[in-house]
């Protein structure tokens, strides 16, 4: 039997089968990062090494996800000649990781990170925040981020509500900051037509349920069409398991602050009211800075 | 701790190879096995380290490729600058038994990423189908004795053709 982080889910051609893949999240941050000049003095790496700089860095992020506890990879420890231990993933299935740390100044994908997720009892829920969590801290480490986006790979089919935990639960936390500092933010969400995902006549569904959720910490704003609200310019075609979605929903809000944590809270709230509209599929959620800040007079 | 030439020579007497890793195991649980060595890596001050891998999976960059990837962590024992031959078997099960797909060597330090760690690739046919996979993988510190310990990962179903 396949694990717990396997699908088993039949396909009658190649095509399909690689539009099947096992129950995968992907989190990607968006924005600048400034390296600092000591960068070059402490980064040693072999000429034969594969892989960019930023991808070997960024593995930095699986150490520091281990440091919370989050097991996501699989390991023996070996103690004095002897085995003394075995672990396996539980919290999410490491995959692959990586970022584009081009210094030219533009915004580009800073950090990415592709996990499985777990599908089996006890389900965790799809770990977009500790995923955040860690790829912001490890850029944090390495030098001065603006952050501009984020977008999540979500396997709404895969998994379930998280009946433990609510969105709404953090309106208190992001309800204690300025109230007259604005951020205009943009929420998107795209999936691959076919597969039983949201459609552009759920938008107004969908706003409201996330402005019911978001419980007056951000003003949700009307649906709106794709390129009225700029934000991230996410290219799916470029990754292989985004590759046939398309935006089908986006809409605005305004916030009073502007984080990795605030786009996490935006995004996951998106995916509960997603859930909650009866047609779980794979898709793209992003949340990404319009304008701001402003201050209300 | 580095070996002399004598305990460098020991550990070579010492040393126990593994041919074929688990080619033939028909159990579908994550597990190690363990064979001679151990007591000479005791004695070699080997110290502590872990293997270390990721579970097959679909590439996220290149299209209709599976990857296994495998590493190891220095935790105490060997000197900074220790190399270790990283090997890495991707398996699928067919009939019953776990054949080997492809299979990737290199020697790396300690630490994984990109840079350090051996990664085995294997690029689906257009046949249609969905198998078990998993990995084998071996950690071998170069100027140490082996302890014959490989980690397999848990096994994965994937549409990948073969």
């Amino acid at each position: 039997m396949p694990d717990e982080y396997s699908s088993g889910t039949a396909c009658f051609s190649f095509r399909e089968c690689l539009s099947v893949f096992p129950p995968t999240v992907v989190v990607g941050l968006h924005g600048t990062l400034q390296l600092p000049p000591w960068f070059d003095r402490v980064v040693e790496r072999e000429d034969d090494a594969e892989g960019s700089v930023a991808d070997e860095l960024l593995f930095l992020a699986v150490d520091r996800a281990g440091s919370y506890g989050w097991r996501t990879v699989s390991g023996l420890l070996h103690e004095d000649g002897e085995v003394t231990a075995e672990h396996e993933p539980t919290a999410w299935a490491h995959e692959e990781v990586g970022g584009d740390w081009t210094q030219d100044g533009a915004v580009r994908q800073l950090a990415w990170l592709g996990a499985g997720v777990r599908t089996h009892p006890p389900r965790p829920g799809i770990p977009v925040r500790p995923i955040a969590l860690v790829l912001s801290e490890t850029l944090a480490r390495v030098g001065t981020v603006t952050f501009t986006g984020l977008h999540a790979l979500l396997p709404l089919h895969a998994t379930e509500r998280d009946t433990a935990f609510h969105q709404i639960e953090l309106a208190p936390w992001f309800g204690l900051t300025d109230p007259d500092v604005r951020y205009e933010v943009v929420v998107t969400v795209s999936c691959r037509p076919g597969e039983g995902g949201v459609d552009p006549g759920d938008a107004a569904a969908l706003s409201a349920a996330v402005r019911e959720k978001t419980s007056g910490a951000v003003d949700v704003l009307a649906p709106t069409a794709e390129g009225v609200l700029a934000g991230l310019d996410l290219d799916l075609s470029r990754t292989v398991h985004t590759e046939g979605m398309r935006e089908v929903i986006r809409f605005g809000c305004v916030t009073r602050e502007w984080s990795p944590d605030m786009a996490v809270w935006l995004v996951e709230s998106t995916a509960e009211a997603l859930r909650e509209t009866g047609r779980p599929a794979p898709v793209v959620v992003t949340a990404s800075l319009a304008s701001g800040p402003s201050r209300d007079s | 701790m580095r070996m002399g030439a004598a305990s460098a020579a020991l550990a070579t007497l010492f040393a126990v190879g593994v041919a074929a890793p688990a080619q033939a195991a028909d159990s579908d649980a994550p597990q190690y096995h363990s064979v001679a060595g151990e007591q000479a890596a005791r004695a070699s001050g080997i110290g502590a380290f872990r293997t270390m891998g990721d579970n097959v999976h679909f590439s996220h960059t290149v299209r209709g490729h599976i990857n296994a990837h495998g590493w190891w962590k220095n935790l105490s024992g060997p000197a900074r600058g220790v190399k270790a031959k990283v090997t890495v078997w991707l398996q699928v099960k067919r009939g019953g038994e776990w054949k080997t797909l492809t299979k990737s060597a290199k020697n790396v330090y300690q630490g994984g990423g990109s840079g350090k760690r051996t990664a085995a690739a294997y690029k689906c046919t257009y046949n249609v189908g969905q198998y078990d996979f998993r990995s084998v993988i071996d950690v071998d510190l170069i100027g140490y004795p082996d302890d014959s310990s490989k980690k397999i990962t848990a096994t994965q179903r994937l549409g990948c053709g073969l």
